[in-house]
C-alpha cells in the first residue's frame, strides 16, 4: 500500500479535523486515532468518514463496523485502497 | 410567588390543539411521514413529524415557525381568557430554526453568487426575533419581547426566563412563553450527518433504539401568578412549581456519560419547587432515542429518584411527535401540565424490548390512569450541554418559593473590535478602524481547546475569558453564560445548505453543523471556561447586546444563577453586512458596520471588585416615556447607536439635559455592540467620572434602559 495514500490521510485528518500545529508527518501509521492517542472523538469519526468518502470515494459503514477501518492510519488506508478500485472518486 | 398556568397551546404533527394532540398521544398514534415539505433526495433518513395544512400568513416577516408559534400563543391566550391589548402581557420565544425553510435557498444562493447579494425583503424572517415581532404585530402588542434560543432546552429556557419575569416585574400580568421550530434542509441534512436519525420510527429506551426522528411544532403556555390569577376568578391547568438550567461545559454535541448535570437540573429543579422525589409520580424524559441520551438519561434518574424510580412512571413523547428542537422543552412541559391536570399518562410508543442500560426506569408502555398525579417533572437538554428541568405540579402541592432579592454588580467589561481586545471604556474614544477583530486579540485561546470554534466561537470564548480573568473567585458551577447575537451563523448555514445543493446530503460536514444551532458559540464558550450554570443565547436586532444583559439580570434576579458572562456577537460576515443589515437598518447609525463581541460580568449579591451596581432595568416602546428616575449630579447616558438617536430617546424626559456619549466612534456600528456600551458605562462609574451611567439601548420598536450607579 502507498506511503502517498498514508500521507495524503494524514494531511487530510489534520485540516478536516482542525488539528492547528500539529504535524501530518508526526501522525504514527499504526497509532490509534480515536481516545487515546490523537485524542479524537466520535464527531471526528464522523468528520472523517464524510471527508473520505469525498475525497477517495469509499465509504466507511456506519456504526461498529467503522471500529477496525478507524483503529490507525494504516488501517484506514488499508480500508480505502481495498476499496478505492471498486468505487471512482468523484 | 405561585406560578400557575392557565393556557396552554400545541401545534405538533399530531393536531394543532393541545386538546387533539393529547388525546393522541394517549392513543398512541404517531405523526410520523415521509418528509416531503422540500426535496430529500440523497438523505439519510427521511422519516419526520412534519404538520401539513397550516397555512402561514402573508407577510415578509412570516415563517412556518412563527406561525406554529401565533397558533399555539393564540390557543393558550385564548384557553387564559387573556387579551394583550387589555392586560400587560410578556412574550418568550425560544427558537432554532426561525425562518430557515424560507431562506435557506435563497442565502445559499447570495452567498455562491447565483443571486444578487442584498436585502431582499423575505430575509426578514431569517432572525429568530422574527417569531416575537410577527406576534407582536398578530396577536399582540406585548409588554416585553424576548428571543432566547439554548437548542433542544430552548423551550424549557423560555418558560424558566417567563417565570423569572414574572418574579421581577410586578406589573406584568401574564406571559406566553414556549418554543417554536420548523423543519428545514439544514436541520435534517445536520442531524443525517452526525448519523442521529432513525429511518425508521424511533425507539426510545429501547435496546434497539438508532436515533431520533424530527419533528416540527410549537407549544406555549401563559404563566401567571396565582394571585392575579384567582381575582380573575380562573383555576389552573397546572402550577409550575420549579425550573433550572445549567451547562455541562463538556462536548458541543455529546451528552457527558455520567449524566452529572442533568442529574443536577433536575435535582435543583426540584428543591425549588419545594418537593422531594417522593412527589414525583412521573417523568415526561427528553427520550429522543439516540443511543446516548437515553442511557444516560436513565443514569440521571436513578441517581436523582433515588429509591423511587421503581415507582414513578417514565415516558418520552417524541416517537410520536418527533424531536421538535427548540419547541420540545415547551410542548413537552404542556403535555406534563395536562398530565397533572387529567391524571392520564401517555406511553412510550415503539418501545418493545427495554434497553438493560433503561431497564431500572418504570417505563410507561401502555396508558396508565392515576387517581391523582401531584407533580410531573419534565427534561430537555441540548447540544452544548444546555440542560434543563421544570416541574409541574398540582396547586395544592406547591409551596411558596423563598424570592431572593440581590443587588447586581458588573464586575468585569472587555470588549473585541477592529481595535483589539480592550476593557470596553478604551473603544468610546478615538477613531474606529474599520473592519475585523485582529487575529492577535483572540490568539490567546488555546488551540487543541478551540479547534471546533467558529469565528463567532472564538470570539465569544475570547471575551468571557477576558472578563473571568478579570473577575477573580467566581463560582463557575453557579455562573452562567449568555451571548445575543442577531443573526447567528447565516454565512456558515449558506455555506453548509451550498454544500448539500453543490455536493449531496451525504457530503453535509457533521463538524459544521452544530456550530450553525444559535446557541453554539455560548456553548463553546461555556466549555472553554467551564461555566456551568445557565447557557443560552438571546436575539434582538441591534439590541441583542442588551438583551443578553437583560436576560442574565431577569435570571439572576430569579435566583437562577449568582454570576453571569453576559454580551454579545457580531461577526464580519457577507450576508450580514450587505443583505441583513442594511434590511434592519433602521437609521440610528452612522457608521459602517464593523465587527464586533463585547461582555460583561454579572455578580448578584457581591460586590467584590465592582465596577459598578445595577440599580435598575427598563423595556419599553418606542414613544413611550423613559420611565427612568431623575438623574443625580452627574450622570452621562451612554449607548451603541449614534448620539442623534439616543437623544431622542432622552429628549421629553428628566434625562434631557444629560451629556449623551455614543460608543460608535470607538467600536463602530455593529448590532451587538449594546454590550460595549453597558462595559463603557460600567467604566465611567468605575473611574469615578459619573455617578450614574444610563445606558440606551435602541433597535426598531423598541427601547431599552439600563441604569448603572457607585457600588458603594
Amino acid at each position: 500500500m502507498s506511503v502517498n495514500l498514508r500521507r495524503e490521510i494524514k494531511e487530510l485528518i489534520v485540516s478536516e479535523l482542525n488539528l492547528e500545529g500539529r504535524d501530518p508527518e508526526t501522525i504514527q501509521d499504526d497509532a490509534p486515532l480515536f481516545g487515546e492517542g490523537l485524542g479524537l472523538d466520535s464527531l471526528d469519526a464522523l468528520q472523517l468518514a464524510m471527508s473520505v468518502e469525498e475525497r477517495f470515494g469509499v465509504r466507511i459503514p456506519e456504526g461498529d463496523a467503522a471500529r477496525p477501518i478507524f483503529k490507525s492510519v494504516a488501517a484506514l488506508a488499508a480500508h480505502v485502497a481495498a476499496n478505492q478500485t471498486a468505487q471512482e472518486p468523484k | 410567588m405561585r406560578t400557575w398556568i392557565t393556557g396552554i397551546g400545541l401545534a405538533t404533527s399530531l393536531g394543532v390543539g393541545a386538546a387533539e394532540t393529547f388525546r393522541k398521544l394517549l392513543s398512541g398514534e404517531r405523526g410520523l411521514g415521509e418528509i416531503d415539505l422540500f426535496d430529500t433526495k440523497g438523505q439519510r433518513a427521511t422519516l419526520g413529524a412534519q404538520i401539513r395544512g397550516v397555512p402561514v400568513p402573508e407577510g415578509d416577516v412570516w415563517s412556518r415557525a412563527s406561525a406554529f408559534a401565533k397558533l399555539a400563543a393564540a390557543e393558550a391566550l385564548a384557553q387564559a381568557g387573556v387579551d394583550p391589548r387589555r392586560a400587560r402581557v410578556g412574550l418568550v420565544v425560544g427558537g432554532t430554526t426561525a425562518g430557515m425553510f424560507e431562506n435557506e435557498v435563497d442565502v445559499a444562493a447570495m452567498q455562491s453568487g447565483a443571486s444578487p447579494l442584498g436585502p431582499k425583503g423575505s430575509l426578514r424572517s431569517h432572525p429568530l426575533s422574527s417569531t416575537p415581532d410577527a406576534l407582536d404585530a398578530s396577536i399582540g402588542p406585548f409588554a416585553r419581547l424576548r428571543s432566547v434560543a439554548s437548542a433542544c432546552s430552548s423551550g424549557a429556557a423560555a418558560l424558566v426566563l417567563a417565570r423569572a419575569w414574572l418574579l421581577e416585574d410586578e406589573t406584568l400580568d401574564a406571559v406566553v412563553a414556549g418554543g417554536t421550530d420548523g423543519l428545514c434542509r439544514l436541520t435534517l441534512s445536520g442531524f443525517n450527518a452526525l448519523a442521529a436519525i432513525d429511518p425508521e420510527p424511533c425507539r426510545p429506551f429501547d435496546r434497539t433504539r438508532r436515533g431520533l426522528n424530527l419533528g416540527e411544532g410549537a407549544g406555549f403556555l401563559v404563566l401567571e401568578r396565582a394571585t392575579n390569577a384567582r381575582r380573575r376568578n380562573r383555576s389552573p391547568i397546572a402550577e409550575l412549581a420549579g425550573g433550572a438550567l445549567a451547562a455541562e461545559a463538556h462536548h458541543i454535541t455529546n451528552p457527558e456519560s455520567e449524566g452529572t448535570t442533568p442529574a443536577r437540573v433536575m435535582r435543583e429543579a426540584i428543591e425549588r419547587a419545594g418537593l422531594t422525589p417522593a412527589d414525583i409520580d412521573y417523568v415526561n424524559a427528553h427520550g429522543t432515542a439516540t443511543p446516548l441520551n437515553d442511557a444516560m438519561e436513565a443514569k440521571a434518574l436513578a441517581r436523582v429518584l433515588g429509591a423511587e424510580v421503581s415507582r414513578v412512571w417514565v415516558s418520552s413523547s417524541k416517537a410520536q411527535i418527533g424531536h421538535t428542537l427548540a419547541a420540545a422543552g415547551a410542548i413537552e412541559a404542556a403535555i406534563s401540565a395536562l398530565v397533572v391536570a387529567e391524571g392520564t399518562l401517555p406511553p412510550t410508543v415503539g418501545l418493545a424490548d427495554v434497553d438493560p442500560a433503561c431497564e431500572m426506569l418504570r417505563h410507561v408502555r401502555e396508558t396508565v390512569r392515576l387517581p391523582k398525579v401531584r407533580a410531573v417533572l419534565s427534561n430537555s437538554f441540548g447540544f452544548g450541554g444546555m440542560d434543563a428541568a421544570l416541574v409541574l405540579t398540582s396547586p395544592e402541592l406547591a409551596r411558596d418559593p423563598v424570592a431572593s432579592r440581590r443587588e447586581v454588580f458588573v464586575s468585569a467589561a472587555s470588549a473585541l473590535t477592529p481595535r483589539g481586545l480592550g476593557d470596553a471604556s478604551a473603544h468610546t474614544m478615538g477613531a474606529a478602524s474599520a473592519g475585523e477583530v485582529p487575529d492577535a486579540a483572540t490568539s490567546l485561546l488555546e488551540t487543541a481547546k478551540a479547534r471546533r470554534f467558529d469565528r463567532s466561537a472564538r470570539l465569544c470564548a475570547a471575551t468571557a475569558k477576558a472578563v473571568m480573568d478579570e473577575a477573580a473567585g467566581v463560582d463557575r458551577a453557579r455562573c452562567g453564560v449568555v451571548f445575543g447575537s442577531a443573526f447567528s451563523a447565516v454565512d456558515e448555514s449558506a455555506a453548509f445548505v451550498q454544500r448539500i445543493f453543490e455536493k449531496g446530503p451525504r457530503l453535509a460536514s457533521p463538524a459544521d453543523f452544530p456550530n450553525l444551532v444559535p446557541s453554539s458559540p455560548v456553548g463553546h464558550a461555556s466549555i472553554y471556561e467551564a461555566l456551568r450554570g445557565p447557557a443560552l443565547a438571546t436575539a434582538d436586532l441591534r439590541a441583542s447586546g442588551e438583551s443578553a444583559v437583560l436576560t442574565a439580570l431577569e435570571l439572576l434576579a430569579a435566583g437562577e444563577a449568582d454570576a453571569f458572562v453576559a454580551g454579545a456577537v457580531g461577526v464580519r460576515s457577507r450576508l450580514i453586512d450587505n443583505a441583513f443589515y442594511p434590511l434592519f437598518d433602521d437609521h440610528t447609525t452612522a457608521a459602517p458596520r464593523t465587527e464586533c463581541c463585547a461582555a460583561v460580568l454579572l455578580r448578584a449579591g457581591s460586590a467584590t471588585g465592582a465596577l459598578a451596581r445595577v440599580a435598575g432595568a427598563w423595556t419599553f416602546r418606542e414613544g413611550e416615556p423613559l420611565a427612568v428616575p431623575p438623574p443625580g449630579a452627574s450622570a452621562v447616558v451612554i449607548g451603541a447607536v449614534s448620539a442623534r438617536a439616543l437623544a431622542a430617546v432622552t429628549a421629553s424626559s428628566a434625562w434631557r439635559d444629560v451629556p449623551v456619549r455614543t460608543t460608535e466612534p470607538g467600536a463602530g456600528s455593529n448590532e451587538a455592540a449594546g454590550a460595549v456600551a453597558i462595559g463603557a458605562a460600567a467604566r465611567a462609574v468605575a473611574a469615578r467620572e459619573v455617578e450614574q451611567a444610563l445606558v440606551v439601548g435602541v433597535r426598531s420598536g423598541w427601547r431599552v434602559a439600563i441604569l448603572l450607579t457607585r457600588p458603594g
